[in-house]
């Protein structure tokens, strides 16, 4: 297993090569530049040369990558363009511990609600505990995150006033660079976002695992478990369930890597300074090197993610072996 | 022996019963001694109370974005100019309630006899502070002697120097270059020059007096003296942490406020300086101003509706609502940003102003303003708009609505009822507001003027993707005939708009005029110094542009009124131009705790 994770590992240097000069090459390939207009108005011709200069855009494209991949190597993400005293380092090292924090927490009660509700349901088939478990999971996969967003701050926020309507209740320094500091005003805070984010998530989860298990119930070996005597509970929890994880495994890394660098829509209404709502602005304002920073992150989560992924069959499914 | 399993149980309530804790955990407890009269005597006791809350008089308030800037040269966006305007002295600054131009760190000023040497005499008491941001305290920046600092006319003539130089990249250095002698030579320049740098027209020949030498005798040149690109900037601050200056901690600071805390993409806090002289605080009670970044209006909205926040933008949909809900905590205020379509003058059929003023005037703009913007809006009949210097009255000067005038000019242009109209194209701005602008005005021209909407080729772009599509180097086939654009004004006067955008020579907007003598008329208007003359020639211009018969180079719709949600403990008269003058605002304490039930 470790060499098999070692030679993944090794394989995806060529990958994360490859997307590092794809993002380059394409965010370069947008129309228009980020010093073409401020505040809806053209920044004059010589100060936007003036801009290119400084920042290297005037040079041709090889150039810049090459530049761009040497200061990278050295963990330098690039500048802001628009930000002149910050750099991209700067930006991911203040958005991405809110985006980690809160992915952590919605994917925490996403699964921790998702995967037993999807239980009961598989095991109460057909029943009315079943029905409600579909229903309720319908319901979450199909209200969006835009709509859910805006309910819950009115309802708990504004009506009831149970908790905070928006902002994250950690700001920088983070513990460790990415963990908030777990006190009243931290957890007030998390609530309706990650609610609103892990509703969603939780769902799909229970779709799945009711599914996956429903599937498993009726094999064979299930059958030979219970003829031969065991209890019910050892049989679901033991020789079922792990087997029925593996479509939620395939869906968690990839899941993972997405929700960690940011969900805009969130991230925009309870107003979260994240890596989503960065990532969409970045697009807006052409912030070149931020835009192939985040890009980068995303990738390598997600590659790590799928790694994750392959590690855990490998647990849930002793058949499976990469060796 | 325990097993794994409980183990693990064990483990996780202890988390669990760790974060509860954690959570429940009270603040500090306070105590007092206190004497306490018993039987036989007096007896000490330690009593608990609520530790005292320092009320300081805060404005709380939320932005969609985060501060891009706070480098004064380097600003460009109104978020940012905000935050200078309170954090850095400006030249002169307006009045908000006569919209005149005041002296700020300048007292007086004169002019030469040809218009080309403008004289400051400055104050020499606003000092230069340092806030810090862990401890709290202001204290007066000193030199290497230990003298203290006072803004001088060297630190203005520093600023706009550095707006000049051609590594900074200031975008505004590219709007005051014209003026100030030597200032396009530098800021063209490859690099930085010293020569070129010494030959900057402005100077400081005594700490209280700064001289401007033009390049031409602009009778408007006072007016651009409030921008924040011209505002005093420490070059000793920028010398030791480069771009980093502007972060709380480095920052140093000359305005009313200082900067307490900034956190990115999250919150900025500006507190008073104490160290401002007396008869410059601005008379407002606002201690403390707390804004965080909420990009979401809706979210803005409900803040303000439990009262966290002293104003807010309303979304759309909630409009009528609050109109009916809160009728006295709306305000009705415009940035006097007049929003129009360009057109390509040298493509057909638009290159015949006949028909650009047919599609004028068959533009029901009430009505467009009732419909598309929910009445933010007032009509626009021509370009500049009222309260600057020049501008004619909002209704007169220029055709308005008149269909029938529209379908006779259209006739006589070739095209009755539409007849033989080409394909035109149109682009606008990305956004679902501008499709419904667009929507609207070639339903107009349906309606108006029998120009099926099909004949309208509608496209949207990003805004940089827009000015490099229009722009005058593209050739005619490859640019649409007309565009949507908007226009805020820099400064007060009427060449911010007739001059910076309409004049022939001007290429970032793509019209491709000819010039004409109407240009000649901006010209004279520029350099003209009696004010009564310039008030004339922009009559002239803006009739020879918009009134019947004129070039209609654009149609202009609409100046902006936006409604803003305002609490009515929060007392302000909003700027015009420039920044929010929060030093002026006041807050009556006492309504707004009873309102947030403390």
């Amino acid at each position: 297993m470790i060499k098999y994770i070692i030679r993944r590992l090794l394989v995806s240097i060529p990958v994360v090569f490859l997307i590092i000069l794809v993002a380059f090459l394409l965010v370069q390939a947008m129309p228009g530049g980020p010093f073409d207009a401020s505040n809806q108005k053209p920044i004059p011709a010589v100060v936007r040369e003036i801009l290119e200069r400084k920042y290297g855009l005037d040079k041709p494209v090889y150039e810049q990558f090459f530049n761009y991949f040497v200061n990278l190597l050295q963990g330098d993400l690039g500048p802001m363009l628009r930000q002149r005293g910050q750099t991209v380092n700067d930006v991911v090292a203040q958005t991405f511990p809110v985006s980690f924090q809160l992915g952590m927490l919605a994917m925490i009660l996403g699964y921790g609600i998702g995967v037993p509700a999807g239980i009961i349901a598989a095991l109460n088939h057909n029943s009315t505990l079943d029905y409600a478990a579909t229903f309720a999971a319908v319901v979450g996969v199909s209200v969006p995150n835009l709509v859910l967003g805006p309910v819950l701050i009115l309802l708990f926020g504004v009506s009831l006033d149970w908790f905070p309507i928006a902002f994250w209740g950690a700001d920088p320094p983070f513990i460790l660079g990415l963990f908030p500091t777990p006190n009243a005003e931290f957890w007030s805070h998390a609530v309706l976002p990650t609610v609103a984010l892990g509703t969603g998530i939780s769902a799909g989860v229970a779709r799945l695992t009711r599914a996956g298990l429903l599937e498993v119930l009726s094999e064979d070996y299930i059958r030979t478990a219970r003829a031969k005597g065991l209890k019910e509970r050892m049989v679901i929890l033991i020789h079922a369930l792990k087997n029925a994880l593996i479509p939620v495994a395939t869906v968690l890394g990839p899941q993972l890597a997405a929700i960690l660098t940011g969900t805009l829509i969130v991230e925009q209404i309870f107003a979260l300074n994240g890596m989503g709502r960065r990532f969409i602005h970045s697009v807006q304002e052409r912030e070149y090197f931020l835009l192939v920073g985040l890009t980068l992150i995303y990738g390598v989560l997600l590659i790590l993610g799928n790694l994750t992924v392959d590690v855990l069959y490998a647990w849930l499914d002793p058949r499976i072996r990469y060796d | 022996m325990f097993s794994r399993n409980n183990l693990f149980k064990a483990f996780a309530l202890l988390i669990l019963a760790s974060m509860v804790l954690v959570a429940c955990g009270g603040g500090a407890v306070e105590t007092v001694i206190v004497e306490k009269e018993v039987p036989g005597g007096v007896e000490t006791v330690v009593v608990e109370v609520e530790p005292e809350v320092e009320q300081v008089v805060t404005m709380d308030g939320y932005s969609t974005t985060d501060i891009p800037e706070l480098d004064p040269q380097l600003t460009t966006d109104q978020v940012s100019i905000s935050y200078i305007e309170n954090l850095f002295v400006h030249l002169t600054n307006f009045d908000l309630v006569t919209s005149e131009i005041v002296g700020e760190a300048a007292t007086s000023w004169t002019t030469s006899e040809d218009g080309l040497t403008w004289t400051f005499t400055l104050r020499t008491d606003i000092p230069w502070v340092y806030h810090n941001p862990v401890t709290g305290e202001t204290t007066q920046e000193v030199d290497a002697d230990g003298n203290p600092l006072f803004v001088t006319a060297e630190d203005f003539v520093y600023a706009i120097k550095r707006a000049c130089d051609p590594t900074v990249g200031a975008a505004y250095g590219g709007l005051i270059a014209p003026f100030i002698k030597g200032c396009t030579d530098h800021i063209t320049a490859d690099d930085f020059s010293q020569e070129l740098d010494d030959a900057v027209g402005v100077s400081a020949p005594a700490p209280d007096t700064l001289v401007f030498e033009l390049e031409f005798p602009a009778g408007y040149f006072l007016s651009l003296t409030p921008m924040w690109v011209m505002a005093a900037t420490p070059s000793w601050a920028i010398a030791e942490h480069g771009e980093a200056w502007t972060e709380a901690g480095n920052i140093v600071t000359n305005g009313r406020y200082v900067l307490s805390e900034w956190v990115h993409g999250v919150r900025r806090i500006i507190v008073r300086n104490p160290l401002m002289p007396a008869d410059m605080q601005g008379g407002g009670n606002i201690e403390k101003i707390v804004i965080n970044v909420v990009p979401d209006t809706s979210t803005g909205y409900a803040l303000w509706l439990n009262n966290e926040v002293e104003t807010s933008g309303v979304p759309a949909a909630e409009l009528e609502a609050f109109l009916e809900q809160y009728p006295d905590e709306a305000d009705q205020i415009s940035d006097l940003a007049v929003f129009y379509m360009g057109f390509r003058s040298s493509k057909a059929p638009v290159d015949d102003p006949m028909v650009r003023q047919a599609l004028a005037q068959a533009i029901d703009k009430e009505a467009f303003i009732e419909v598309v913007l929910q009445g933010q809006g007032v009509p626009m009949i021509h370009f500049t708009p009222p309260g600057l210097f020049g501008a004619p009255a909002i209704d007169e000067v220029g055709v308005g609505y008149d269909p029938a005038a529209a379908q006779q000019l259209l006739a006589d242009a070739g095209y009755p009822n539409c007849e033989g109209f080409p394909q035109t194209s149109v682009l606008g701005y990305s956004g679902q507001s501008t499709l419904d602008w667009l929507t609207f005005v070639t339903g107009q021209w349906e309606t108006n003027l029998g120009c099926s909407a099909d004949l309208f080729t509608i496209e949207q772009q990003s805004f940089g993707e827009l000015l490099d599509t229009v722009s005058e180097e593209a050739p005619d086939d490859q640019v649409p005939s007309l565009w949507t654009l908007g226009w805020g004004p820099d400064y007060a006067d009427a060449n911010n708009f007739v001059g910076d955008v309409l004049r022939c020579d001007v290429s970032d907007w793509g019209f491709n005029r000819e010039c004409n003598a109407i240009d000649d008329m901006i010209t004279a208007a520029r350099v003209e110094p009696d004010p009564a003359v310039r008030i004339d020639l922009y009559t002239q211009i803006e009739e020879a542009f918009f009134g019947d018969g004129g070039e209609h180079p654009i149609i202009p719709l609409w100046l902006r009124i936006a409604y803003t949600a305002r609490h009515s403990w929060l007392d302000r008269i909003p700027s015009t131009f420039g920044g929010e003058q929060w030093y002026t605002w006041n807050i009556d304490w006492e309504a707004k705790m009873a309102a947030q039930g403390q």
